[in-house]
């Protein structure tokens, strides 16, 4: 009893109070429905939910393609320790959003629906469809994995042997579902603000998803390396870091010719809430990760590469979260009179589910082969046992000759 | 409204990880390492990873695609000085040869040069590490790699190195020649400190801690 509970930690205490809520709530949501589980309404019939854990969450998982891509593509071989965490990052992404789709769908059993009622010209088919199929490609790339575990050596070859073919075909429905998420907002010009309603939201979309992506491999590494002291080695994730910083730029000069073209400058300085949080958004995803990753030490270091990417990944959330809520909250409150805030059963299962993701990435990590092996090392002790007397003669007649073996 | 909530939930959640990594300590992780000095995890112990070829004179060397090596120096060398502040390296193209002192590494007054594990042509260097030397002490190993060298007598040069089994013991014996050498030069105490005739003091730094003669010695007799 006393070793299970000095096992007890508190984010491990955290997460099954999280789990809990989530449980309660998918008790409530599939036996009394939305209205008594959600702060829905048919005036604001998309919350936290499409916002967070859709919308967002794809997002999240866009570093499966840009590493394979980078890696199997581009033929950059040195970055393919990070492959395996990346695409596990993207296949549990992807995996959750279907689960935080089956919560929000009214009718989630009918959701095969979409495979055989099709309609080419809706934009939610396009989604459907690519991640249905990106998350089954998604399952053969992660797939090599599982089979080196268990040995399964005739289906590993297999695999390996349709590894490009499949990386292109993941690359292609990401493109396509990426942006597509952008595109599903191009129908409600008159309902979004400036900041956020542009043409271009399908290529700002992909783009943004791309950086970070890249972030979400870096947060990972370091998270697994102070779980299970499994990393990847610095130089590589600064590397990464870089390149993220690069097509962060790239995001923001395309965003600026945007908003200076539809001529939203003019309302930078209106001082409304729209306004600060879009400082929130460009703070988090482009000033603090440049500041912190051309500070000298901190640039450098693997705790600061850390926050660096982490910021990115709050920017992300940020963004995706100002498009599909804050853009129309004005909307909302002047044409209903209303305003959506989730309810605490919302809550409770977008929790819940990224806890699931954790919970899920941690167990992977412990018990598949996702990081690069590290080599076996010894430790011995570097002190300068008794110097005086006889006893100190030989190091090797001292407990302080081996400690351990990894 | 929602965008400000989730926000401020997930920074809430980090400063609460925060607050808990500083009050256990058992992972810093507000701790850059400050300019020049190292971040060691562990001052006390050294590691000795097992498909290193280690020089007698602490460097290493690992085999890296078949056709190269990764050159760096030992992590007994790197907590003797105290960590490291500075390097200084051959250039790319240049000729080195085994036993030749081609490395030079400082920290804060004191200097040691090391001698190449092995022959061939620089083919590149660790550029991060000659301008962020914190890197060799956090990581002599890994991320702390000093140069890439194209070999040009592998054979040979292999068989004057320890790997494995027979790095430990040759590193085991080091740290109690290394103890002998310090109770020789702590005939002047001064030059010392106190707290080695103590008994079980750190060895860590200890060369800081010496006079340049002494350093000189530490050098000849420990990395030719």
């Amino acid at each position: 009893m006393k070793s299970f509970l000095s096992r007890i930690t508190f984010w491990k205490a955290t997460a099954a109070v999280f789990l809990l809520g989530g449980l309660a709530t998918t008790i409530v949501r599939f036996g009394w429905g939305l209205g008594a589980s959600t702060n829905l309404s048919d005036m604001t019939p998309w919350g936290l939910w499409i916002g967070f854990d859709v919308v967002t969450g794809v997002g999240l998982a866009a570093g499966g393609f840009t590493l394979a891509g980078i890696v199997h593509i581009f033929h950059i071989k040195r970055f393919h320790p990070i492959v395996r965490p990346a695409i596990l990052t993207a296949f549990l992404g992807y995996c959750l959003v279907i689960v935080g789709l089956m919560f929000d769908l009214g009718r989630p059993w009918a959701i095969w629906h979409a495979l055989i009622y099709q309609n080419p010209h809706s934009v939610l088919f396009e989604v459907a469809m690519c991640v249905m199929t990106y998350t089954a490609v998604l399952a053969l790339e992660f797939s090599p994995v599982v089979l080196e575990r268990f040995h399964l050596h005739k289906l590993l070859k297999f695999v390996k042997a349709i590894t490009v073919p499949l990386i292109i075909l993941g690359i292609l429905l990401s493109m396509l579902h990426q942006s597509s998420l952008g595109s599903l907002y191009l129908i409600v010009p008159q309902k979004m603000h400036p900041y956020w309603y542009s043409p271009m939201l399908p290529v700002l979309f992909f783009v943004s998803a791309v950086a970070v992506g890249l972030g979400m491999t870096i947060v990972e590494s370091y998270l697994s390396a102070r779980a299970f002291q499994k990393t990847l080695e610095t130089p590589l994730l600064r590397d990464l870091t870089r390149i993220m910083i690069g097509v962060l730029l790239v995001y923001f000069t395309m965003r600026a010719i945007d908003l200076f073209h539809r001529n939203a400058f003019g309302f930078l300085l209106d001082g409304s809430f729209e306004t600060m949080m879009l400082y929130l958004e460009v703070a988090f995803m482009l000033i603090i990760p440049l500041l912190l990753f051309n500070l000298r030490e901190w640039g450098r270091s693997r705790q600061g590469l850390f926050f660096t990417a982490f910021s990115v990944v709050l920017g992300f959330i940020t963004n995706r979260l100002n498009v599909t809520m804050t853009s129309l909250e004005g909307y909302y409150k002047t044409n209903f009179g209303v305003s959506y805030f989730p309810g605490i059963g919302e809550l409770a299962v977008t929790i819940s589910i990224v806890t699931v993701g954790f919970v899920i990435f941690a167990l992977a990590v412990k018990y598949l082969p996702i990081f690069p092996h590290h080599e076996e090392e010894t430790v011995l002790r570097f002190d300068g046992a008794p110097a005086r007397t006889n006893e100190s003669a030989s190091m090797h007649a001292t407990p302080a000759a081996e400690l351990r073996r990894h | 409204m929602v965008a400000l909530f989730v926000i401020l939930f997930v920074v809430l959640l980090l400063g609460i990880d925060l607050f808990i990594q500083a009050r256990s300590k058992q992972y810093p992780i507000m701790a850059a390492a400050p300019a020049g000095q190292a971040y060691t995890p562990d001052r006390e112990t050294l590691r000795i990873p097992k498909s290193v070829f280690f020089h007698p004179g602490h460097t290493w060397a690992r085999l890296q695609d078949g056709d190269s090596l990764e050159v760096g120096i030992d992590d007994f060398v790197q907590k003797a000085l105290g960590g490291i502040d500075r390097v200084l390296l051959p250039n790319v193209g240049e000729f080195v040869r085994q036993g030749d002192a081609v490395i030079t590494v400082g920290h804060h007054d004191k200097q040691l040069t090391l001698v190449a594990p092995a022959s061939g042509y620089v083919r590149s260097v660790n550029r991060d590490a000659v301008e962020n030397p914190g890197m060799v002490s956090e990581n002599p190993y890994r991320d702390g790699w000093l140069m890439m060298i194209e070999p040009a007598e592998l054979a040979s040069n292999l068989s004057v190195l320890h790997v494995a089994e027979n790095a430990v013991s040759w590193i085991k014996e080091e740290v109690k020649r290394f103890r002998e050498f310090l109770n020789a030069s702590a005939a002047e105490p001064a030059l010392v400190g106190e707290a080695m005739f103590d008994g079980g003091a750190p060895m860590a730094g200890v060369l800081e801690q010496l006079d340049d003669k002494h350093v000189l010695d530490f050098e000849q007799q420990f990395l030719r």
